[in-house]
């Protein structure tokens, strides 16, 4: 493991990462081009936002562990309060074991070109899945009709690409949110709509001068299927993206597997 | 396994209306498709309903009980989502902000299928899925039935 701890660029003159271990979300937005010390047991996700004054939210996948100490925790609460209502509409919000994270856009790694902001993060390694878009800590819209997960190992910068935002109701300059833009006076009712997506890495992409070094692996992404999460404004669907997320007459399609995901209505 | 058995659809409507009766042509809509079956319809009203919002925000930093059954669909979540009801009871709770949030997620989702949105006329409209009780079985049938006299919706 000693040969993945990287000081990239030898700026001695820099802060190391683990600095932000004050941060008790232990998910951290690395900032203003700050020495990266690469964590044996930490994950980094690396990537880049165009212009886009939205957060980006992820979700790590709980353990039964996580999900057993929360439903503990919920029952506590609900039986503290003696809410009236039901058992499974009570809204609950734990920061104990926090698994929904937010990078926002100001926070930047470094900004380059035209407004590209580049962004590292330090985050519990595991599986993670794209979430949605917000504002300010609040989730806005979730990806719940279809998204891409992927796993970042420890040790490891995982790069996710480009993060693709723009208006729904207007053409986007991106060509992959061609689907999901455009969609005129409809995506914009009392709250606009955002077309959201994916260019995974290729080629030559930017890559920060202080992750010299680190291991950088491309995001093994693969598709997610819907879910319901009522808490957030809007809920929409991530661009598909070739050879991985697919969708066939709108429903989600996995083109690795063969399989059609829809959403469980049995619940 | 047995397939579960669809219900007769219910009867359609006379969805006819005076242009001046028509509501706002991005709220006020029903669906058509061709050539699909009322039982197609009603699973994509029944998905498509499901995505219905709240005017309710999740925080940043806190925890979501995510979670998939053994066939990788998700589990149900906590936190003010009235079951998977169809479209009528959401709209008996909801507001006029609510009204939209749920149609923008609703038309998102419906025309990737191959939905069609046709205007409607908003007095009606709020009678049969707001205070009607089946609204997701009516918006099957009408999806799956003749063309509806109004015009079509365009974006």
């Amino acid at each position: 493991m000693i040969g993945r701890f990287i000081t990239a660029c030898a700026l001695a003159l820099t802060l190391p990462v683990s600095a932000l271990a004050k941060d008790d979300t232990s998910f951290a937005q690395l900032r203003k081009e700050e020495a990266v010390t690469v964590n044996p047991e930490k994950a980094y996700f690396l990537f880049r936002v165009p212009d886009a004054a939205n957060s980006i939210f992820f979700l790590r996948v709980p353990s039964k562990a996580d999900l057993a100490a929360y439903e503990t925790a919920k029952r506590a609460e609900y039986d503290r309060k003696k809410r009236k209502m039901p058992y499974e509409e009570f809204v609950f919000d734990w920061e104990e074991v926090p698994n929904l994270f937010e990078v926002r856009p100001k926070r930047k790694y470094v900004e380059i070109g035209d407004k590209l902001r580049v962004q590292i993060v330090e985050a519990p390694a595991g599986e993670y899945v794209v979430y949605g878009v917000g504002y300010n800590g609040y989730m806005y819209q979730c990806n719940c009709m279809g998204t891409v997960g992927f796993v970042a190992e420890p040790g490891k910068v995982t790069d996710l690409g480009t993060y693709l935002v723009s208006n729904a109701w207007d053409p986007s300059p991106h060509p992959e949110l061609k689907d999901e833009s455009g969609l005129g006076r409809v995506a914009r009712m009392d709250f606009g709509m955002f077309a959201f997506g994916i260019r995974p890495v290729e080629g030559e992409a930017f890559v920060p001068a202080q992750l010299a070094g680190s291991e950088i692996v491309p995001a093994p992404y693969r598709a997610i299927g819907p879910w319901v999460d009522r808490r957030r404004i809007h809920a929409n669907r991530l661009a598909a993206i070739p050879g991985v997320l697919e969708y066939r007459e709108g429903i989600p399609f996995d083109p690795v597997t063969g399989d059609e995901l829809r959403l469980s209505l049995h619940n | 396994m047995a397939k579960a058995e669809v219900p007769e659809p219910p009867p359609i409507p006379d969805l006819s209306s005076p242009e001046g009766k028509l509501g706002d042509a991005r709220k006020y809509v029903v669906f058509h498709k061709a050539d699909t079956t009322y039982e197609a319809a009603l699973s994509d009203v029944k998905e498509c309903a499901a995505h219905s919002g709240r005017l309710v925000q999740r925080k940043a930093n806190t925890f979501v009980p995510w979670g998939r059954d053994d066939a990788g669909n998700a589990v149900a979540y906590d936190g003010g989502q009235f079951g998977l009801v169809g479209f009528a009871i959401a709209s008996i709770i909801d507001g006029p902000i609510e009204r939209s949030i749920r149609q923008s997620s609703m038309i998102r989702c419906m025309t990737p299928r191959g939905y069609v949105r046709y205007r409607a006329n908003k007095d009606q409209w709020q009678e049969l899925f707001e205070t009607g009780e089946n609204g997701s079985e009516l918006l099957a049938a009408i999806a799956a039935g003749p063309v509806p006299p109004t015009p079509e919706a365009k974006p």
